[in-house]
């Protein structure tokens, strides 16, 4: 049966490729229709990521929160809950940062020292509200997904009352907080775009997730739990502890994610909306299979398409929604399990005759 | 004798690759009872459920009464009058025979059920064909051997003229096989054409007019019962001769292992499935625990594993009681455990083999490296050890455990709690549906896990081949309690068994002897 193993393998490469083509297709079409001049729109957005030293920066500015997100959520999609609290850590803990930085640690912290308080400010904050959801879910099994969606809301606002009441900063025109100081900015490593050392801290994440994930009895109980919790019980596998760790561990590296994020791309805190950075890790850990070896693709992937579509967004009359339905389409066929089931259905019973009349 | 059925170089094959039926053909004659036997794995339920509309398949035709017939759902196989008897009954235990019987089908105007009618079309029909059921009763009232006839007259109401009867006399004693053999005999004078798959071969003899044998999802032959006697029958099924005769010598029993006293347990219902059980199994020694299912030794095994709350009574191991511990901390105390569903409980299907086998013990200091981290060398080389060992079929350690075989996914399963190093070997229902070659494996194994390593040994299930093949002493529970104890299985006959299965007999407790 290695035969079928290697049509999954593939069939699941090629499934993605045709998803990426299909949704791209309908996209090409839609600029084509709408646009005055679609050659234009679609080399923008195609290739548009591309194009500048300046564009491909931003694509990395992107990119290097969704591999901490990505790496966080892959801990939760692992364990077979479908818990957001990412998306609310991820504002928070940029909140939490910015409120550290301008009002708590002075100005005259040292580079490294305030880098590090900062980033334990954010993986605190976002193991902090990570535990709630994750300790009603497993100690009282109260739904996570419900909770973690009305906590997104609540740490937004309360993210937003903390700015207005502690860090206002008066002198500008919108609501922010005041201005971080250098001393709690990323180094840019690349002059003149958005790559700063953040970019380690991600690899670094994506390297001990993997780790854990393949080579600690804690990843071992984690894919178990969520693969069959039945099982896992069976097996004498302590459950309740697993699956608090996971989601815990996801919220984390989440909340590392917006730290990371705020001090490497933002000079205040501005978030008033959602970022959208939470729910696009999920993203990321659908598209890389749970698996946190593939994140830095599937992030990767992401933030090319983000960034294409924003760089559409401002060089052409295009509005921005039209690559937020795109995305929708890849990750519906991409996480859409019989896609294309058929064929692959087909493919194996092939083989499968084949090597039936061989050993006949 | 018009035929009725035939299926036609019939080609199954499984979305993970495995090929369950190969070019097979059968065919089926009105007013005939055709046994389709075959090992565990031969494809014979696969075959059955292609007929029945419930799986597709790449090759070949089915035609009834000649003709064409495209059957693409049990809706549609019903429609074109073929009834199917599942292993687990397909029942609403909380309705009346009558409703279930009358279930879709239900008589009345519009939105109203006529319970009267229903009842007189259920009585009716059980009386025309001698199953006798009462219309009113409880489905959950009833004993298996009731619920199947409930199950057939499903059928018959519904208008079969073919009726399957997957392995039908599994779940009963041999005082209700005989008694359905009876029935089906009176069914098959009504022109009615049954299925009957078995392996159980004597049966077959007594019953069916012709048998057809699948071996590895092949078509090995069809013939009438006149020409073949049961090691012909036999050597068609597997290829050689075999022997389920486990060699053992006489037990040496040592120290307690396991002590049960008192053991009572309420189900969701509150229906104490589980009363006043207590029993010892000691080192070196196999104790068996026969019963028709549903009696409550699911629930004592689940007890003992620590997968049900203790409430009232005690289970020791090794003098030390199992009360609020986790299952982690009763496997340390020494217990390995393989459950009766293997797919629900037994293993992660979407994981390699690796990790379902290293489940219970990657936590062990014995894999770690470094403090924290698990050493994937020691790890691989234990796992391709066991692989070779039990002779598992597969690519290689890290392949999905959902890609191999029902027998295969059993061998990982054994090979884990094997392997645990445990005292106490809790075995409910080790080789329901598989192969007969790694049954004999299984067994063999719990036979010299015993004598040569001293574990002692509860075995859980309804075969009642394997219960007195394998085990030393015999325990038979009926509702929930401990109705018969053997000290030696091999002066217990098959017969003798099932009357204390049934509750025909009872022994008292001066009979039974010393159970703790």
């Amino acid at each position: 049966m290695k035969e079928t193993r290697r049509i999954e393998f593939l069939f699941e490469i090629f499934r993605i490729l045709v998803a990426l083509a299909i949704a791209y297709g309908l996209t090409l079409l839609c600029i084509m229709l709408i646009s005055d001049d679609p050659g234009h729109a679609v080399y923008m957005f195609a290739v548009g990521p591309f194009t500048s030293k300046r564009r491909l920066g931003q694509l990395f500015g992107k990119f290097i929160p969704y591999l901490l997100t990505g790496t966080g959520m892959c801990f939760v999609y692992a364990s077979n809950r479908f818990n957001l609290i990412g998306e609310g850590v991820y504002l928070m803990s940029g909140c939490m940062v910015a409120f550290f930085a301008t009002q708590v640690l002075g100005t005259g912290t040292p580079h490294i020292l305030f880098i590090l308080v900062l980033l334990l400010v954010g993986a605190l904050t976002g193991a902090l509200f990570g535990l709630i959801p994750a300790v009603l879910r497993e100690k009282m099994k109260i739904n996570e997904t419900v909770v973690s969606i009305m906590m997104n809301y609540a740490l937004l606002y309360l993210a937003n009352y903390i700015v207005k009441t502690k860090m206002y900063d008066t002198e500008i025109t919108y609501m922010a907080s005041e201005q971080l100081p250098m001393a709690a900015r990323l180094t840019t490593l690349v002059p003149g775009t958005q790559i700063h050392t953040g970019l380690i801290i991600g690899i670094l994440a994506v390297v001990v997730t993997a780790l854990i994930f393949y080579r600690t009895s804690l990843g071992y109980s984690i894919r178990i739990c969520g693969s069959n919790p039945n099982f896992a019980r069976t097996a004498g596998i302590g459950m309740t502890g697993s699956l608090i760790v996971a989601q815990v561990l996801g919220a984390t590296l989440a909340g590392v994610g917006g730290a990371v994020d705020m001090m490497g791309i933002y000079d205040r805190y501005m978030w008033t909306a959602l970022t959208n950075m939470g729910f696009d890790g999920l993203l990321v850990a659908v598209l890389s299979k749970k698996n946190p070896v593939f994140v830095p693709l599937g992030a990767f992937l992401l933030a090319y398409m983000r960034t294409g579509a924003s760089i559409l967004n401002y060089t052409t009359e295009i509005p921005i929604e039209f690559v937020d339905i795109m995305q929708a389409i890849i990750i519906l066929l991409i996480a859409a399990e019989h896609f294309m089931g058929k064929y692959k259905e087909k493919l194996i019973f092939g083989a499968s005759r084949e090597k039936n009349k061989e050993a006949a | 004798m018009t035929e009725v059925l035939r299926m036609e170089n019939i080609t199954k094959i499984y979305p993970n690759g495995f090929m369950a039926n190969k070019d097979v053909n059968l065919a089926i004659n009105t007013g005939e009872i055709h046994a389709l036997v075959g090992e565990n794995g031969a494809g014979k339920t696969t075959l059955m459920k292609i007929l029945f509309g419930m799986e597709s398949f790449q090759g070949g035709r089915v035609l009834l009464n000649g003709e064409d017939a495209d059957i693409s759902s049990p809706l549609d196989a019903i429609d074109k009058g073929i009834g199917m008897v599942h292993q687990h009954f397909m029942q609403v235990p909380s309705l009346s025979v009558a409703e279930n019987v009358t279930l879709g089908i239900e008589p009345g105007k519009g939105l109203l059920f006529d319970q009267k009618t229903a009842s007189e079309i259920t009585q009716e029909i059980s009386d025309k064909y001698q199953l006798k059921v009462n219309a009113q009763e409880r489905i959950a009232d009833l004993g298996v051997g009731l619920r199947q006839k409930v199950e057939i007259l499903k059928a018959l109401v519904r208008k079969c003229r073919i009726l399957i009867l997957d392995e039908p006399t599994a779940v009963l004693t041999p005082q209700e096989t005989q008694e359905l053999f009876v029935q089906l005999k009176a069914l098959k004078k009504d022109g009615i054409a049954i299925i009957f798959i078995s392996h159980k071969l004597e049966e077959v003899m007594e019953l069916c007019d012709r048998v057809t044998v699948l071996r590895a999802g092949r078509t090995v032959g069809t013939d009438v019962i006149g020409n073949l006697d049961p090691a012909k029958i036999s050597r068609m099924m597997v290829g050689r001769d075999v022997i389920l005769k486990i060699q053992k010598d006489p037990a040496k029993p040592k120290d307690v292992v396991l002590r049960v006293s008192d053991l009572e347990y309420r189900n969701g219902e509150n229906v104490k499935v589980v009363n006043k059980v207590s029993f010892v199994v000691r080192q070196g020694e196999i104790v068996g625990i026969a019963g028709v299912e549903g009696n409550g030794q699911n629930q004592v095994a689940e007890l003992v594993a620590g997968m049900l709350p203790l409430g009232h009574g005690t289970v020791e191991i090794l003098r030390r009681s199992i009360k609020g511990k986790s299952v982690r901390k009763i496997r340390e105390m020494g217990l390995a455990y393989i459950s009766e569903d293997r797919m629900l409980y037994g293993c992660a299907a979407n994981l390699p083999i690796r990790e379902n086998i290293m489940a219970d013990r990657i936590h062990t200091r014995r894999y770690k490296k470094l403090g924290i981290f698990t050493d994937p060398k020691k790890v691989n080389e234990e796992i391709d050890q066991l692989i070779r060992e039990f002779e598992i079929a597969c690519d290689d350690r890290s392949q999905p455990v959902r890609m191999l075989s029902g027998g295969n996914i059993q061998k990982v399963i054994v090979a884990r709690e094997f392997s645990s190093g445990a005292q106490l070997i809790l075995a409910n229902q080790p080789t329901r549906g598989i192969d007969v070659g790694t049954t004999e494996m299984i067994r063999k194994t719990l036979v010299r896990k015993a004598r040569e390593e001293g574990v002692a040994t509860l075995l859980v299930s309804s075969d009642l081949n394997e219960i007195l093949e394998v085990s030393d002493r015999l325990l038979v529970m009926k509702d929930g309690e401990i109705v018969a104890h053997f000290q030696d299985t091999s002066q217990v006959s098959e017969d003798l068994l099932g009357e204390y299965m049934l509750g025909v007999k009872c022994m008292t407790k001066e009979e039974m002897g010393d159970l703790v």
